[in-house]
């Protein structure tokens, strides 16, 4: 039964829905603010720790990952000291939400085959 | 102050709002563009908006969820620009002075024009985000 339900790969999804949903909000402040002098754009890391939790742990882990709130330096500065850039910003934005949809989309397949085979049995 | 997943429509609202208020500025300068008698006296001075970055409000951890995300931007301020305007040669003019020179308010419309654009493209982006996460919600209900 176990193997069949696999709650910790329900655990993976959802941390990657709320994962998609934090930094959405993250990036709709960045957007918010293109026009205030002084801002720096925030972002959400969540990879490194994944791959991390993923190595050592394997899938139990991945309920304890927590998300980190980074503000990337790299990028050019205009002369208001602010550093958003409009083009990486709806980027992101655009491949966030699809990541969200398709996370959901996952989570959903994943209970509509538990249903199938609840039929079947 | 929405929780959670709706709380990305307040910021980007805050941002809508905040590009509104900066293209009705920018639209009483343009309609000022020749005024040369204001309130305080002399020629009319051009007003700019300034935005400043909101960080209470959001504070919460859920599920592992970071504290602080920032929730917006507002206007803190609206500023008036206090340099000299050129001086144009109306000699029939009634505020002109013995040399028969009015003081033109400090209005530059290139570069209103340009501040309208950035206006205007941050109100768009908003927008976009917005649609997004409107998105992004009706395909959670799916699940």
């Amino acid at each position: 039964m176990k193997t069949l339900l696999q709650p910790e790969v329900l655990e993976l999804y959802t941390k990657m829905l709320d994962f998609t949903a934090v930094r959405h909000t993250v990036i709709a402040n960045n957007i918010a603010n293109v026009n205030t002098p002084g801002f720096r754009r925030s972002d959400v890391e969540f990879a490194d720790e994944l791959e991390r939790v993923l190595r050592d742990r394997g899938l139990k882990g991945v309920k304890d990952i927590r998300f980190r709130r980074t503000k990337p330096n790299e990028t050019a500065v205009r002369n208001d000291g602010n550093n958003v850039d409009m083009d990486v910003e709806m980027a992101v934005l655009a491949e966030n939400a699809l990541l969200y949809q398709v996370y959901a989309q996952l989570l959903a397949r994943r209970f509509r085959n538990l249903q199938e085979i609840l039929r079947e049995a | 102050m929405a929780e959670g997943a709706f709380s990305s429509f307040d910021i980007s609202a805050s941002g809508m709002s905040a590009e509104r208020l900066r293209m009705n500025v920018i639209a009483h300068n343009i309609a000022n563009i020749n005024t040369t008698r204001s309130a305080e006296g002399g020629p009319y001075k051009r007003r700019y908006v300034v935005f400043e970055e909101v960080l209470a409000g959001a504070q919460r951890e859920l599920s592992g969820m970071i504290r602080d995300v920032g929730s917006g931007v507002r206007v803190a301020d609206v500023g008036r620009d206090t340099s000299e305007g050129p001086k144009r040669y109306m000699p029939g003019h009634p505020d002109a002075d013995a040399d028969g020179m009015v003081r033109m308010p400090n209005v530059n419309p290139v570069m209103e024009m340009l501040d309208m654009m950035s206006a205007s493209r941050g109100y768009e982006a908003n927008v976009m985000a917005i649609s997004a996460a409107k998105q992004m919600i009706l395909k959670a209900l799916e699940i």
